[in-house]
């Protein structure tokens, strides 16, 4: 008897914890790739964070170096355009990507998720409306929006007010002063705005599917209210491809971001970004082409690692897969 | 279907409406404008003071006068009719108005037409290209998972996902441009959709500018810059549709059948696993139009793109409104019709 | 008729030739002596010159390309003021007094003799004695505008201007260019609906805004035209005012049509198949809005007949694809104002060290950047209130003092540009050489800032005064790397005197607009002045006349940003803008005011202390062509294309 008892406990209670994370870890693991991109991501947040603590610079103190100066053991990565030292610069510049595209894709994902879910199951009116948004936010531009914001930052009129407290801790982690940071969380906000709805129609599919499965159905009939079939059915099911669309979304950010330095809209100096920096040496690249390598290696290397992150993600959380 | 078709484009349009009005907003509130000029000539020689009746003026001109919600319904329907100033039809009925700035007094429709063939020549090669090589890329490396190939084909187009554009197209332009020309190699033109004059290339030969060797040639650069960035993302997308079908029942029961692992990826497999693809290309299509800015910008193709980065830094509101317009039905018109595919392609869904 | 240019051109094209090459080696300057004839004062002249022969030529290219990122919207004379319609304007449409060189010159192809002058007293230019009846406009010299007289006056000076065309000039359609066509022009840019951006020279009543400095332009016959000046007023630049005060557009294609229908006519904003007619060398023959402008010899020009047979404006994205299309040999040509910026210099100077282009730089370019600094707290909408921090003039000279401009020169032009000492270009009359300049003291800045009570009192490195931290902002341009570095420098040199700057980069069409600038709100803000006509009148009047300050009451009309107000001072600019052209006397109230720039207040009158604006320095020009072409140079004031008709390309070999 006391064994029957034990063996039941035993079927029930261990194998459920240690396999599913095993299980998952296992496969991860097989995703050699994946695996380095964990060390690596971890390795530029490492930097980015705790880097600038053992940097003899300030990050915007100019002239340390000549301006543009070549690669030397003071200057690991050379001096820029008014002489900072860009080692420094870029790991403080880290702070700002990592830290934003963080921000960014965890908030338009939970935006995308809820959106989703929500319209999927309840599908009518909720879902024609929820769809309708996704449909007009996909046909805003985002350029004239943060023209306009620009102007209004100016006129003393944001719409968007942070409290205190955020702008000075985002103040503090990217040393600079809370109203600097407050225009930094402005953008992330625009960019959040314009980031969810890929997930949304993603996740409203998934959730399309799921309801019409007999345990949805099952647990309806077991009298489980809407929200618990949602959270504890439905995202858990469509973690997956969630996952995957949220790593992809991660490097998509500091593109994006990339790409509005490029248009004169990203982060503003003396402050700096990843693709702020790579933006500054355009007209340099046809020179010294290495300039470009700097910002664009920790760009690439964040945005690969991510990425191979979510691959491996993917395959490890697949329910159908056992392997 | 009928039904739901109705009720969707009924929706769709509230949706137009919707955001014509907000994007119209956008630009009414945003600085500059059509009184730029002047005041910034007013800037250059103080002895001339604007005149409080010029600003009223010119504002009346552009309906800059009146309250927002009126100065929207009159670009929008044309609607109310002022006696004081010019008078329009209303986009509705199909008039966009007159360019402010890019082509002064040019209308508007005319504008957006002339760049129009570049970016569609230009976006086509780029998408087709993308496809050509994203789909059998894809498919390979998730038949193939974990392979040598699968790796590097991962590496590959990581790499592509994560390359900025105008750093992507401003080192072909090193590459292509400058060193292939002090190589002596025939070298690719850094930019431009069309010559102004003929021009000699190295083994090459005379190129006649404007015939088709010279718009070829030209347009290399953006569309190996454009279709990597598509590749990299189809290609991924096709790999991890097809491993999701290669996992489902029906392949196993055709491989348990003892079919041709070929036949099953091509015939079972492969269909099924395009269904998604043919909608994310379906949502693809309104860039066709759109066109793409930062790579019109770095190789000078004279795109819509272009046109419309134009249009908003000299404030030419009427141009990037048409184009935003445009843009937004094509982006409304390409999700129904990615909806309706859908539904076409896979019998398992039903629209209510 | 004296020539100007010394004539030795065709020797030298033909000994070029004689030059052999080196192929497939890079084209290194070979440098030979040569003897020229050259023509001085009519008598020739042998002298031995150095010449630098380009690569050698195989052929003569007919073509020229000219890249710009600038798109020219219309070409009516009056109603636009791009530097890029000025620069095409040069081949199609020539001045008729010429701007080289910080001078002006008549046309010799378009004028008749010299330029009318007071001095020479051969009627060309006088002052006449006239009496004023009442209701009768006259200029007002303590409201400096042209008013009505009240009552009869008598005795007034009027001046009046005699300028001679050049016999037989004509449009490129053959119809002949005489003076009334000068004189239609004037009467259209002064009627109401014309869209004129200037109204100085039109007379009161002739349209909404007019400044009315002209009573009446006329043609006296085909080939003179004469301006009379309202009584009263001098300007000191008559002898451009006179010869076509706003351009000259065909009267015998536009006569009849309203101002609006010529504003917006085809044949100046370039239709399917119009072009913009025009007098020059060159006539326009194709403008493809987006692509390309070419213009071809006109037939009917009646001077030195062009080199090249075609020459195409190309439009591109940016200054980045410019300086790229120069490099791949895609264009010959592109210059500082409308193409290359000053971020593609490093790489366009080691191209050129390869012999791959030829690049000159100008540093003496008549324009130059300046920060102007808010002596009003732009949040007091009615700007009453002194500002918090720059109201007060220890803080405005200790930041002057604190900017290292020569490390900005250095750092923003790699050298290649000046630090400018006065709020004005050297060039200008008005330039006062005994003045003091600017010196770099950071540590001046910080006793000046201790002294008048500005001490960091809560260690946080930012100094306060009665609980006022000194914290401003800065808002400039953004997307322009030049103003991007200089602004990240202001902020570190500011930031080592104990000044907080708050940096803000907004979009061109923000910072020029009612948003900051023209409603003045900002603390400092940076921006350029370009000088098309190099005379100190309108510049200082600008800058230093009480009246001129942006309000509410005025429409926020005026150039006087900073809102210096020092009334001797401000008569005194006034005076010298446009009471006198008596150049001792201008340049002794030109002293006035430069001593004034640098002084404290007077009293308890804040506004009337110096500093408004900060000089930074100058703007240098560029020009980048390939090195087959010949004949294209810099010139400070005037744009590149000048002298357009004597430019050859020749094919280069590799």
């Amino acid at each position: 008897m006391a064994v029957a008892e034990l063996g039941s406990q035993d079927i029930l209670a261990r194998p459920r914890e240690v396999s599913q994370l095993e299980l998952v870890w296992g496969r991860f693991s097989k995703h050699k790739l994946a695996v380095v991109g964990v060390w690596v991501l971890i390795g530029l947040f490492v930097a980015s964070f705790a880097g600038p603590l053992f940097s003899p610079y300030d990050p915007e103190a100019q002239f340390v170096g000549p301006i543009f100066g070549d690669l030397t053991a003071a200057n690991p990565f050379g001096t820029d355009d008014v002489g900072r030292d860009v080692m420094t610069r870029l790991m403080y510049a880290g702070r700002i990507s990592l830290l934003l595209a963080l921000v960014v894709t965890v908030a338009s994902s939970a935006i995308g998720v809820v959106v989703g879910a929500v319209s999927g199951y309840f599908g009518g009116w909720v879902d024609a409306l929820a769809m309708r948004l996704v449909d007009f936010m996909l046909t805003l531009p985002i350029l004239p929006l943060l023209l306009i914001m620009s102007a209004m930052s100016i006129r003393g009129g944001l719409p968007i007010a942070f409290p205190e407290p955020l702008t000075r801790l985002f103040g503090w982690i990217w040393d600079m002063t809370p109203e600097r940071a407050e225009g930094v969380l402005i953008l992330a906000v625009i960019l959040i705005a314009f980031q969810w709805q890929s997930l949304a129609r993603l996740v409203r599919g998934q959730v399309l599917a799921l309801r019409a499965q007999a345990y949805s159905e099952a647990a309806q009939a077991l009298g489980a209210s809407s929200l618990h079939i949602i959270a504890r059915h439905m995202i858990p099911n469509s973690l997956a491809p969630i996952i995957v669309a949220t790593t992809f979304n991660f490097g998509g950010v500091i593109i994006t971001e990339a790409a509005l330095s490029f248009v004169g809209f990203g982060v503003q100096a003396p402050s700096a970004s990843w693709g702020s920096m790579l933006n500054g040496v355009r007209d340099f690249i046809m020179l010294q082409p290495w300039r470009a390598f700097v910002p664009g290696l920790a760009i690439f290397l964040a945005s690969m690692s991510i990425n191979f992150i979510g691959d491996a993600l993917r395959d490890a959380l697949d329910p159908r897969l056992k392997l | 279907m009928t039904n739901y078709l109705i009720r969707r484009l009924g929706e769709s349009f509230l949706v137009l409406v919707l955001s014509s009005g907000v994007v119209f907003a956008m630009l009414y509130l945003a600085p500059g404008g059509p009184m730029t000029e002047i005041l910034e000539f007013r800037r250059q020689s103080s002895r001339f003071p604007v005149n409080p009746e010029d600003i009223e003026r010119l504002k009346r001109q552009f309906d800059l006068d009146l309250p927002l919600w009126q100065a929207y319904t009159r670009w929008a329907f044309g609607w109310p009719v002022l006696d004081d100033r010019p008078n329009r039809a209303g986009v509705i009925r199909g008039d966009l108005g007159l360019s402010w700035r890019v082509s002064q007094n040019e209308p508007t429709l005319q504008v957006l037409l002339r760049p129009l063939p570049n970016t569609l020549i230009l976006m086509t090669t780029s998408t087709l290209l993308a496809l050509v090589v994203a789909v059998p890329i894809g498919v390979y490396s998730a038949v193939n998972q974990y392979s040598r190939v699968d790796y590097l084909v991962t590496a590959g187009t990581f790499l592509g996902i994560s390359m900025p554009v105008f750093w992507l197209g401003s080192m072909l332009i090193l590459l292509f441009s400058f060193q292939f020309k002090q190589w002596g190699l025939p070298y690719l033109p850094p930019g431009s959709a069309v010559a102004a004059r003929d021009y000699v290339l190295p083994l090459l030969g005379e190129i006649e500018a404007g015939t088709l060797v010279d718009r070829g040639l030209r347009l290399i650069m953006p569309t190996l810059t454009l279709s990597l960035l598509q590749m990299a993302a189809w290609s991924r997308f096709t790999r991890a549709s097809m491993l999701e079908v290669l996992r489902q029942d029906y392949v196993r029961t055709a491989r348990a059948k003892g079919l041709i692992e070929r036949f099953v990826i091509a015939r079972h497999a492969l269909r099924n696993a395009l269904i998604p693809l043919i909608t994310i290309v379906t949502l693809a299509l309104p860039g066709l139009y759109g066109g793409a800015i930062i790579t019109e910008t770095i190789f000078n193709y004279q795109g819509m793109g272009l046109l419309f980065i134009d249009a908003l830094t000299q404030s030419d509101w009427p141009v990037a409104l048409a184009y935003l317009m445009v843009l937004s039905v094509l982006t409304v018109g390409a999700n129904v019709l990615a909806d309706v595919v859908y539904t076409l392609v896979d019998p398992r869904i039903r629209i209510a | 008729m004296p020539s100007r240019i010394a004539r030795y051109s065709l020797g030298l094209a033909a000994t070029i030739g004689l030059v052999a090459s080196a192929c497939g080696t890079p084209p290194q300057p070979i440098i030979q002596t040569q003897v020229v004839t050259q023509m001085v004062e009519g008598t020739p002249v042998e002298r031995v010159i150095e010449v630098t022969p380009t690569p050698v030529p195989a052929e003569q290219r007919d073509t020229v390309i000219i890249g710009t990122w600038q798109q020219p919207r219309s070409f009516s004379p009056y109603a636009n003021n791009q530097s890029i319609t000025a620069e095409i304007d040069l081949l199609i449409r020539p001045r008729f007094v010429m701007r080289n060189d910080f001078g002006f010159a008549a046309n010799p192809d378009l004028v008749d003799g010299d330029l009318p002058s007071l001095e020479r007293n051969d009627g060309s230019a006088v002052f006449n004695t006239v009496d004023v009846k009442a209701g009768e406009p006259i200029f007002d010299p303590e409201r400096l505008i042209v008013v009505p007289a009240e009552a009869d006056v008598a005795g007034v000076q009027q001046l009046v201007v005699t300028g001679k065309l050049k016999p037989g000039l004509k449009w490129s359609d053959g119809e002949p260019l005489t003076a009334s066509d000068l004189v239609f022009t004037w009467k259209t840019n002064c009627t109401d609906g014309s869209g004129a951006l200037d109204l100085t020279n039109c007379p009161l009543d002739s349209a909404v805004g007019a400044v009315g400095q002209l009573v009446n332009y006329e043609a006296l016959d085909d080939t003179t035209v004469r301006a009379i000046y309202v009584p009263g007023a001098v300007d000191p630049v008559y002898f451009i005012t006179v010869f076509a005060p706003y351009g000259v557009i065909p009267a015998h294609q536009l006569e009849g049509l309203t101002p609006e229908e010529i504003l917006n006519d085809e044949r100046h904003l370039g239709g399917e198949n119009v072009q913009p007619l025009g007098y020059g060398p060159y006539m326009m023959t194709e403008w493809l809005k987006g692509d390309r402008l070419t213009v071809e010899p006109n037939p009917h020009w009646g001077g030195a007949a062009p080199v090249t047979q075609k020459v195409i404006y190309k439009f591109f994205a940016d200054a980045t694809a410019v300086s790229a299309a120069v490099i791949a040999g895609e264009i010959d040509s592109s210059s500082g104002i409308t193409g290359i910026n000053v971020d593609q210099v490093p790489f366009m100077e080691s191209t050129a060290k390869q012999g791959v282009i030829n690049f000159e730089t100008d540093p003496n370019a008549a324009s130059f950047e300046m920060l102007y600094l808010n002596y009003y707290d732009p949040q007091d909408p009615t700007f009453q209130t002194p500002h918090p921090v720059l109201g007060d003039y220890a803080v405005r000279k200790a930041i002057a003092l604190a900017l290292d401009r020569q490390q900005m020169v250095d750092t923003i032009f790699f050298g290649g540009s000046t630090v400018v000492e006065q709020p004005q270009l050297p060039q200008m009359m008005s330039y006062d050489q005994t003045a003091g300049a600017l010196a770099f003291d950071p540590d001046a800045a910080t006793t000046l800032l201790e002294e008048a009570g500005w001490v960091d009192s809560d260690g946080d490195g930012i100094r306060e005064r009665d609980g006022v931290k000194a914290s401003v902002n800065y808002i400039t341009t953004s997307g322009s790397a030049p103003r991007q570095r200089a602004a990240q420098i202001i902020q570190a040199s500011l930031g080592a005197i104990g000044i907080e700057v708050t940096l803000n980069f907004q979009p061109s069409s923000v910072v020029f607009s009612t948003d900051v600038l023209y409603n003045r709100n900002f603390d400092m803000i940076q921006f350029a002045n370009t000088f098309t006509v190099v005379d100190p009148g309108t510049w200082w009047f600008g800058i230093a006349n009480c009246d001129q300050i942006p309000l509410p009451d005025n429409n926020f009309s005026g150039a006087n940003y900073a809102g210096w107000c020092e009334p001797a001072t401000s008569d005194a600019v006034a005076r010298a803008a446009f009471l006198t052209l008596d150049t001792q006397e201008r340049q002794d109230l030109y002293r006035q005011a430069v001593q004034q720039y640098f002084a404290a207040p007077t009293g308890d009158a804040f506004e009337s202390g110096g500093f408004p604006l900060i000089p930074l320095h100058l703007r240098p020009n560029y020009l980048g062509t390939v090195p087959g072409l010949a004949g294209a140079t810099l010139d400070s004031t005037e744009l590149f294309t000048w002298n357009s008709q004597v430019w050859s390309l020749r094919a280069t070999v590799d």
